[in-house]
């Protein structure tokens, strides 16, 4: 009996033993399970967040982000797109993205991924194959877009290109700038073949005739001598441009100087040169004194004067005022030429901008007003332009005077200082 | 005589073109723009027309030659075509138009001489 009970406490303490174990094991178990379901949802709380932040950066990218299959049909484009091409997400999702391309461009696009898609080489690369290519597209509208297109293949793990990646900038704004600024390398080099007429030619002539008289001679002189200086002038507008271009002030070197009498030399000037225009002058009695730079105001009046000239072809009154307003002197500078459209004189100041589309027979390289804008500017004054097809041109621009007190009369002010 | 009309809407030009060209036996005429050097090929029916292509109005130098080369009364005027306009296509826009010559301004006034002296015998 004594040994069955022993037995029997001792299976029993066994089977406690035993559940007890187990029960220990199915707790680890479930903690274990605790734990890796935590891990997991870790996870999954870490993938949406990252998921997230790409796709905020994505979305938020100024560039158009998107991916397509192999067949060019779209799997994501990014919002942005709708402010380059004018199409929704969903629009272009639902369409064939190909249309949007200028058609020249089209075949050149996908011959580029056909030849991308010949097996073997770039397998062995990837990631590393991205071809950017510039290609016209046609906005909603029908305007037209310029984009540079980046584009990488998608690869599966065997290096077999699954789909295609692609980020498409907006380079409209680029290319308008190299347009304008080829059209300006071709401008200014006409400008330079015509002063280089009368300087190769005429003194070509003095080598050779011999049948000049000594007037003719002293007149040939002239003429080469003029047009060298409106080489030099062409030289310098370039420069001007070049540092205004780079972001640099221009060198201004302030004088006392009295603008009234600049004015009526420069005007006087002109009127000798055209017998069409009638030049008038209404200026304040006494002298005008600015404390300026006295040659950069010159180019100012001689942009705006020759320009008076240039639009005014069949002749007119060309007015020059000054009047003084305060603690300002208010410049004007008016035609009776043919004048500009709104959108005209909306572009005046732009860099190369010429309002003659002809291109042809009024000289000019797109710069004498943005010149005048920016040396003006410099000085703390404002610049304006009103005009009406047909009726005539005003350009408009104040200075402040000299300040009676800071600059005690006839004093020269002389200061080689950088103005913004 | 022979008769040179010179085409350029700057007159230091014209003078330049005038004085290369001038003998005693020639007389050398002027137009400043493209319909005045159309009346004027018609009226004097020169022997030579020296033509600017880049001039304002109505007629450029191109339409102006067109005009002259077109007409019985003027097509057998020599029209050379003296321009800033230097570009292979502005050279076969100009013998398009029917010019007989193409000068490249800046110009040698002694190759225009001889030029000159060559067409016009």
């Amino acid at each position: 009996m004594n040994s069955d009970e022993t037995e029997l406490r001792r299976i029993n303490e066994e089977l406690e033993r035993r559940v007890s174990d187990q029960t220990a094991e199915l707790i680890a178990a479930k903690r274990q399970l605790h734990a890796e379901i935590e891990r997991c949802s870790d996870i999954e709380k870490a993938l949406e967040e990252s998921e997230g932040r790409f796709r905020t950066l994505v979305e938020a990218a100024g560039d158009v982000i998107w991916s397509a299959d192999l067949n060019m049909k779209l799997t994501y484009v990014s919002p942005s797109v709708t402010k380059l091409l004018g199409y929704t997400a969903e629009e272009m999702l639902a369409m064939d993205p190909l249309v949007t391309i200028s058609p020249e461009f089209r075949e050149r696009i996908m011959q580029t991924f056909r030849n991308e898609l010949i097996p073997g080489e770039q397998a062995a690369q990837p990631g590393c194959a991205s071809k950017t290519l510039e290609v016209e597209h046609r906005h909603k509208d029908g305007s037209s877009v310029w984009v540079e297109m980046t584009t990488t293949f998608l690869r599966d793990s065997n290096g077999r290109p699954r789909g295609i990646l692609g980020i498409s900038r907006d380079i409209s704004q680029r290319k308008r700038v190299d347009d304008l600024k080829s059209d300006f390398v071709t401008t200014v080099a006409h400008e330079l073949r015509t002063p280089l007429t009368s300087i190769r030619g005429y003194s070509e002539l003095l080598l050779i005739a011999t049948d000049l008289t000594p007037d003719e001679r002293r007149e040939c002189l002239t003429h080469i001598n003029r047009q060298s200086i409106v080489m030099a002038n062409i030289v310098s507008d370039m420069l001007d441009i070049a540092r205004m271009e780079s972001g640099k002030d221009l060198h201004m070197h302030l004088t006392r100087c009295d603008m009234g009498e600049q004015i009526r030399l420069l005007v006087d000037n002109y009127r000798a040169q055209s017998a069409v225009h009638q030049f008038k002058t209404d200026l304040p009695e006494g002298p005008v004194v600015l404390v300026t730079d006295e040659h950069r105001m010159r180019d100012v009046f001689d942009n705006l004067l020759s320009n008076a000239v240039k639009y005014s072809p069949n002749g007119g009154t060309i007015r020059v005022t000054c009047r003084v307003l305060g603690k300002e002197c208010l410049f004007t500078v008016e035609d009776q030429g043919i004048g500009m459209s709104p959108q005209q004189v909306q572009r005046v100041f732009d860099k190369f901008y010429r309002a003659d589309h002809s291109k042809t027979a009024i000289p000019g390289m797109g710069v004498g007003m943005t010149i005048v804008k920016y040396i003006i500017e410099a000085q703390g004054g404002r610049v304006w332009v009103e005009s009406s097809v047909g009726k005539g041109t005003t350009v408009s621009f104040t200075l402040s005077m000299a300040d009676a007190a800071s600059h005690q009369g006839g004093e020269t002010v002389e200061e080689n200082t950088r103005r913004g | 005589m022979k008769k040179i009309l010179v085409v350029d809407d700057l007159q230091e030009v014209r003078d330049l073109v005038e004085k290369t060209l001038r003998t005693n036996d020639r007389v050398v005429l002027k137009a400043e723009h493209g319909a005045m050097a159309v009346d004027i090929a018609k009226a004097e029916k020169p022997d030579l027309v020296m033509m600017d292509i880049m001039m304002p109005g109505e007629i450029d130098g191109l339409e102006a030659t067109r005009i002259i080369k077109s007409d019985p009364e003027t097509k057998d005027c020599i029209v050379i075509i003296l321009t800033a306009k230097g570009q292979d296509i502005d050279r076969d826009a100009g013998f398009a138009a029917g010019a007989d010559g193409y000068f490249i301004k800046p110009f040698s006034p002694l190759e225009l001489m001889r030029k000159v002296d060559e067409v016009l015998g």
